[in-house]
């Protein structure tokens, strides 16, 4: 028998005589009977382009409205208050007597990089749902794109090409601002889709790998997290601030050494916490004096995640650690591994960890205070990905095994579970969950 | 291509300069039989936006990530078909080989595949995939490591 590669090399070429290669003449026959390509024909019926061409019209007049000065009320940059991922959606799904079902898959044509126990490049802005794409493993800056889709209508009904991937995303009320892997910051205009302004940060981001930096809207102000992967020795991280107004650029924090936040967490009494999530750090910013506290929270380095919650932040990692404001004390909860977090119904709802090779998750909901399991839900299908609360008092969980299963968290039962076939980052907007998959598509679940 | 012109001309020797990198990409990931096809379908798209995508760093790259989608969609998240082995063509060769690098995690099988059976250089894939080199070897290890656990011994 041959060696393993030259069994491979024979394999290879054996490939090349079965499948011949596709050819241009091939190509201008399934350019003209769409019907056979494997996708859908992305070519619009004729009556589309005079639809388009209208609205075209009508953006054009309405953006030299904007800039003569005639914007709506809209068009007011305002002042918002710190949004973390801890808070509840502000969307119910109501249960009616129709199964919850899988209404619609949206082709994003693109892998949607999921976060870690987040949603970092899916957001509900305006009337629709955007979505940023990055890359697997990034080596370098490539332009990427930036999707709109209209929940009404489900379909993709913009796509903006920026010049980076995008690492996360954030709003205010007329604007949508992107962290790129460039090294800048872009603010879109919601409601004319335009790129209106950028700001260089110059933060040192190593362009191939910022994969652990986060975005907020604050107080005002845009507020940029960063560090490069732990292991490049030319690791920097930042914290920076720019104003929503003057788009002024403030660096606050660039510590040399391997104290970076690279996610935010919430603001209290005055202080911005972020995490750092590799090293599992605390780091508190003082929005007056600028101070900087920092707190290690678990032992171990690893991916972390972090929420606020009643005076205290949650952070799961190795297992489940409290941090008390107040007393600046941490207390651990357990060390049996982290799941996904959320706060619902007043508590702390706790996904349990756990490898792929073992059985399903469990839900544990801990008392804010006393750090108490006060209850326990089983029912979930697979370890969870992501998890997210609806203002109806529900909890979703999406899992490895591809179900989305939703938690009543006053009953704390399984009140419905679907197979959706995919896993991804969680957002719910309209009435619906949607699911960010990997495989490139943008799920609705909801009732019909 | 039937439409002629500048454009035509361009995305004709894109296809001819291109095509092969793309389908033993998209093989790699889907097999021979859908990887054409979605190879197909992408540069299909490809002329549909040629305008956009010839504009871009690299369209190749592009391309493969359409027709990744075009592909999953007619995949169904199934495993991967590779043709069998044939015993009289490929007498030297493993019988299962076509089945375990079937069952190959995604990453590992694209680059087994396009290393040593389309002999890509390992650069060469990194720039596809947007993985660095170092990644790109742990990949190739792993997966031939377990191409030999699954077929036996030191093949």
């Amino acid at each position: 028998m041959k060696t393993l590669e030259r069994q491979l090399a024979d394999y290879g070429e054996f490939q090349r005589e079965l499948h011949s290669p596709v050819t241009p003449n091939e190509l201008t026959v399934r350019f003209e009977q769409p019907d056979r390509v494997l996708g859908p024909s992305r070519r619009p019926p004729r009556w589309v382009y005079v639809v388009a061409a209208a609205v075209a019209i009508a953006a054009l007049v309405g953006g030299v409205a904007w800039l003569t000065g005639d914007g709506t009320e809209d068009d007011v940059i305002n002042q918002t208050t710190i949004t973390t991922l801890s808070e509840t959606t502000e969307t119910s799904v109501p249960i009616t007597e129709d199964p919850l079902t899988v209404t619609d898959v949206i082709d994003i044509g693109f892998p949607i990089v999921p976060s870690i126990w987040g949603a970092d490049r899916v957001l509900a802005a305006g009337d629709a749902i955007w979505v940023g794409i990055d890359s697997w493993d990034r080596t370098e800056v490539v332009a990427s794109p930036l999707f709109r889709i209209d929940p009404a209508t489900r379909e993709v009904t913009g796509e903006l090409t920026l010049p980076g991937q995008v690492i996360d995303l954030a709003a205010d009320s007329g604007n949508l601002w992107a962290l790129l892997a460039d090294d800048t910051v872009v603010r879109i205009r919601i409601a004319t889709r335009e790129v209106t302004a950028t700001v260089d940060l110059s933060l040192g981001f190593d362009e191939k790998d910022p994969s652990r930096s986060d975005l907020i809207v604050a107080g005002g102000g845009l507020w940029i997290a960063g560090a490069t992967m732990p292991g490049f020795e030319d690791s920097a991280g930042a914290i920076a601030r720019v104003d929503l107004e003057t788009l002024a650029l403030e660096v606050l924090h660039r510590p040399s050494g391997d104290l970076p936040a690279t996610m935010w967490v919430g603001e209290h009494a005055g202080v911005v916490w972020g995490l750092d999530s590799h090293n599992k750090v605390l780091v508190g910013y003082d929005l007056s004096t600028y101070e900087v506290t920092s707190r290690k929270v678990q032992p171990q380095d690893g991916e972390s995640f972090a929420v606020l919650g009643e005076d205290a932040i949650w952070v799961t990692g190795d297992g489940l650690t409290r941090f008390d404001l107040n007393s600046r004390s941490t207390s651990t909860i357990h060390q049996q591994g982290g799941g996904a977090i959320v706060l619902a119904d007043g508590g702390l709802w706790e996904a349990t960890a756990g490898n792929d090779d073992v059985t399903d998750a469990q839900v544990r909901r801990y008392d804010q205070r006393s750090g108490v399991v006060t209850d326990t839900v089983d029912g979930s299908t697979g370890w969870v990905h992501s998890m997210i609360a609806t203002s109806d008092g529900s909890i979703w969980l999406s899992t490895t095994t591809g179900h989305l299963t939703r938690i009543n968290t006053t009953t704390r039962e399984v009140v419905e579970k679907i197979e959706v076939g995919t896993t991804g980052d969680l957002l719910a907007h309209e009435g619906a969950i949607w699911i960010a998959s990997e495989d490139g598509t943008l799920i609705r679940v909801g009732h019909r | 291509m039937v439409a002629h012109g500048a454009r035509a001309d361009e995305f004709t020797e894109f296809v001819t300069l291109f095509e092969s990198r793309l389908r033993e990409s998209l093989t790699a990931v889907f097999g021979g039989e859908v990887g054409r096809e979605a190879a197909a379908d992408a540069l299909s798209y490809g002329w549909e936006h040629w305008a956009r995508i010839s504009q871009m760093d690299n369209p190749v790259g592009y391309l493969y990530k359409v027709g990744l989608s075009r592909g999953k969609k007619a995949f169904s998240r199934k495993r991967p078909v590779f043709d069998p082995v044939d015993p009289i063509r490929l007498p030297d060769v493993e019988p299962r080989l076509a089945g375990v690098l079937a069952g190959l995690s995604q990453r590992q099988r694209t680059v087994v595949v396009l290393v040593h059976c389309f002999q890509w250089s390992q650069s060469e894939v990194g720039e596809l995939l947007g993985l660095s080199k170092t990644t790109v070897q742990n990949h190739l290890e792993r997966g031939m490591s377990a191409l030999r656990r699954a077929i036996g011994g030191e093949a």
